[in-house]
């Protein structure tokens, strides 16, 4: 009996750690439970609560229970109740001793499904296909991985998002208790897990009980997907994942109170649409806007009021690509002609108005009339971090509202329409008149500029990009990941009619290279319950970070044709690289040195098919495009991943 | 509203008179432009936002480099263009201002030949190595046909002289070559391979262009 005393001890104390609310509050004002667990000498007295490791450091001899009991339930159990109560439909993940006991909670009390684990083999590539699995469903999906090995492999997925201002909901596993850890959870062990990604998200918790973790599980993802969006981080200690609770024992789950996000002062909207109204060449910028479908909508509807010029900066499928005032091909031209320019969350805004010269000695100049004035409305004004640099260089502007622009776009389309006279009206139609015809001329060149090296071998990359745009017009697509990180310059841009919210993903955020192809595969799991024909255009540099996360779209039978820029280089870098060997006057001879990938080549048909993955090429001659494309689309209509491998120019 | 009104019925009237006081039989020896202020000029202006560094297609303007388009005229559709060019007005840019850029453009002095007479004869197949040893391909692609990065250097290259002193003192991102690393030889030999590129065919015929 005494032994069976003993043992009850420290799981009285264990549970008050779970359960307690506040453990401070609970050491003031202790339950009597926990009263007598503390023995008779607990003194009335505000003692600050023994940490959890000390207490559990205490020699007790194991209870003889060995398995829950059938009135018990794990403390993962409970966190995947909270987990499913957040709408979760799947948890990319690559297994992780450090959450072993939330991993089998999924998959046996939660029935893998919603969430569904996804099974990854890189932490990089389940942070960044929860990253473009957002931009495409506008949802988080969670990502579970080790606190400190897994994270650190993590990491630069998360930065991307960071940048890119889209929620990732990251789990960790960690054994918080030093005197109970086993060998391999010392060097997976960590004080403070969260600290190495905290200058690159936005909020982290390392929950000390259940209620605690409830509480911190909702919040992280209010705080997530709340504008400015970024990802969260809950750190989640292996013995609260593992410990029993007992079924009965009611744990409140908070309700999810997603918060509107912040639309702009009414007044300053106001001032806005003066400006727009007045202005003679108003130009429209946006680059993070579109949050929602809604937002290319709203888009729409200020532009078409206004008759003004629009630029999409690409970070978000913002405006159609073939309309009228679309005149992303321009941006130099109607930026340089501007009266009046808004950026609508434009997170380089100095960079849209100024030009840096990059040569030996670099320069700026303003491209923007020095009269021109500028307004912002953007949310990157009410959340800003020192040390990563990624907010750019500030700008000076003549109205700055710190707001959500999507939300601030119904009000400040209202103000446009009332102040617009019937004179004004008449000259925004002029206006309108010719910027459809600029953009027509544009248009029309661009198929010009793409028609040239035609027939070349390696194949051109517009010409890839029109074989593959012939083969997918008619289909319901949308374009998952890209050949530049950064290419609204890019020929599928300029040549495709992207007029659907989820037919332009965007790019990766940091410039991480790796982020193309696992944000492919997550764009493509979110696309998949809606029957859409799912397209990568995978450069070869990108692929060979995570190569991996081919297998998993092959294992979860995720559709997603990849068409291989296969350059052979990291030319971006050879670019950057000779530009030094000229400033340097020493000759370009030796600029690929360090930035190729050949000698060998690489065959991406064997890799991918070594992995399940149905797969062709390499192909070099451009006419044998599109019946190789026609094949890999018919694999990807059967609901499987295809590559082609296409050998290509170098941009 | 109104005050707006009335303004840009004045720029409109300035417009005109600017226009209608170009006159273009009257251009002669005194507006003679001078190519090297030209090229600043051009900069400076604004040409180069919409027309490229020197005057080549970009897709937001069409090629004005080595224009077959007399003085006269030039400055007639500067100050009044059709399509979506921004109309630059005497007081803004005065008619000595047009004819340096456009001797730049035309790559001499007005009253002077065609720049591309002076150039060495080159050998193209030498031009295709040398073109890709040197890097040009990085930015204008592996047939000179230009992309994101860079503009379309062939067929129909800028004239030679304007060429290379590009090549050697470029004023926007490209990298300067020296002779050092480049020769004028080799420069002709590269002119050579990217005036022997060859013509697209015609974008109608091409049904992965259709729109």
């Amino acid at each position: 009996m005494a032994k069976s005393t003993r043992a009850k001890k420290p799981l009285e104390r264990r549970q008050f750690l779970r359960q307690g609310a506040l453990a401070g509050a609970a050491a003031l004002v202790a339950p009597p439970s926990v009263a007598a667990a503390q023995g008779p000498a607990a003194s009335p007295a505000p003692l600050p609560p023994a940490p959890a490791m000390t207490m559990a450091a205490e020699t007790v001899p194991p209870a003889e229970a060995q398995v829950l009991g059938d009135n018990q339930r794990a403390g993962s159990d409970f966190m995947v109740d909270v987990f499913k109560s957040l709408g979760f439909e799947y948890v990319c993940e690559n297994p992780g001793s450090s959450f072993r006991g939330l991993h089998e909670s999924f998959i046996n009390y939660g029935g893998d499904r919603d969430p569904e684990l996804v099974t990854c083999l890189h932490e990089e590539a389940a942070v960044a296909m929860a990253h473009a699995y957002y931009k495409a469903e506008g949802k988080p999906i969670a990502v579970l991985s080790h606190g400190t090995v897994g994270l650190q492999h993590a990491a630069m997925a998360i930065y991307n998002a960071w940048c890119d201002k889209v929620p990732v909901y990251v789990i960790l596993g960690n054994y918080n208790d030093a005197a109970i850890r086993r060998g391999a959870e010392w060097y997976h062990g960590v004080q403070d897990a969260a600290l190495m990604v905290r200058d690159y998200t936005k909020w982290d918790d390392a929950p000390w009980s259940l209620t605690h973790f409830a509480e911190s599980a909702v919040r992280a993802y209010q705080i997530a997907v709340t504008p400015p969006m970024a990802p969260v981080v809950l750190v989640l200690d292996g013995m609260l994942q593992e410990g029993p609770i007992p079924k009965s024992q009611h744990l409140p789950i908070p309700k999810l109170s997603v918060p509107a996000p912040p639309q702009g002062d009414s007044a300053a909207v106001t001032e806005a649409a003066r400006m727009l109204v007045a202005a003679e060449n108003p130009v429209l910028v946006a680059d993070r806007l579109a949050r929602t479908p809604n937002g290319m909508k709203l888009l729409v509807e200020l532009a078409e009021a206004l008759q003004a010029a629009v630029v999409d900066q690409g970070s978000r499928m913002n405006f159609p690509s073939r309309h009228p005032l679309n005149q992303t091909l321009r941006e130099g031209a109607v930026i340089a002609e501007a009266d009046v320019v808004v950026g609508l969350e434009v997170s380089d805004f100095w960079g849209t108005v100024n030009a840096l010269r990059d040569q030996l000695h670099r320069s700026t100049r303003r491209l923007a009339k020095p009269d021109a004035k500028l307004v912002t409305i953007t949310t990157g004004d009410l959340y800003i971090r020192a040390n990563y640099q990624d907010f750019r260089r500030l700008q000076d502007v003549d109205l700055a509202i710190a707001a959500d622009a999507e939300a601030t776009l119904p009000a400040l389309v209202d103000a446009v329409k009332r102040l617009t006279t019937a004179d004004r009206r008449r000259v925004f139609e002029e206006r309108g008149a010719k910027l459809a015809e600029a953009s027509r001329a544009a248009a029309e060149r661009t198929r010009v500029a793409a028609s040239y090296a035609w027939t070349s071998t390696p194949v051109s990359v517009a010409r890839l990009c029109a074989e593959l745009w012939a083969q997918i017009k008619n289909e319901d697509w949308s374009l998952v990941s890209s050949y530049y990180s950064f290419d609204v310059g890019g020929w599928a841009r300029r040549l495709w009619n992207f007029d659907k919210p989820y037919q332009w993903l965007g790019h990766g955020g940091g410039g991480g290279i790796g982020y193309g192809a696992p944000a492919a595969v997550g764009g493509a799991l979110a696309n998949r319950k809606h029957g859409r024909l799912s397209v990568a255009i995978q450069t070869d540099g990108d692929l060979m970070y995570v190569p991996g996360v081919l297998w998993t779209a092959a294992h979860h039978k995720i559709p997603l044709l990849s068409v291989m820029h296969n350059n052979r280089a990291y030319h971006m870098e050879v670019m950057h690289v000779q530009r030094m060997c000229n400033a340097r006057n020493r000759g370009i001879d030796r600029g690929m040195i360090g930035s190729e990938i050949t000698n060998p080549n690489i065959d991406y048909a064997k890799l991918a098919q070594s992995m399940g993955v149905y797969a062709e090429g390499p192909i070099t001659n451009p006419n044998d495009l599109a019946p190789a494309l026609r094949r890999a689309i018919a694999v990807v209509k059967r609901g499987e991943p295809a590559l082609v491998d296409v050998v290509t120019q170098v941009r | 509203m109104v005050n707006h009104t009335v303004r840009v019925l004045a720029v409109a009237a300035a417009m005109l008179t600017s226009t209608a006081g170009v006159d273009v039989t009257k251009l002669g020896a005194q507006t003679a432009g001078n190519d090297t202020r030209g090229r600043t000029l051009y900069v400076k202006v604004g040409c180069e936002t919409c027309h490229g560094p020197n005057g080549q297609e970009t897709a937001a303007a069409p090629r004005i480099a080595g224009s077959g388009r007399e003085l006269a005229a030039f400055i007639a559709y500067v100050r009044k263009p059709l399509g979506s060019m921004p109309p630059q007005s005497a007081q803004a840019v005065s008619d000595q201002v047009l004819a340096d850029i456009y001797a730049f453009l035309r790559a001499a002095p007005a009253a002077g030949g065609e720049a591309t007479k002076n150039a060495p004869a080159g050998r193209a197949d030498a031009g295709a190595t040398l073109y890709r040893k040197v890097g040009c391909y990085q930015c204008h692609v592996n047939e000179g046909q230009g992309g994101a990065n860079g503009p379309r250097i062939g067929p129909d290259p800028i004239p030679f002289a304007r060429f290379v002193q590009y090549v050697r003192s470029p004023t926007g991102q490209m990298p300067p070559y020296t002779d050092k690393v480049l020769s004028n030889q080799e420069l002709a030999d590269i002119y050579a391979w990217l005036q022997a590129r060859p013509r697209p065919p015609a974008v109608n015929t091409l049904p992965p262009l259709a729109p």
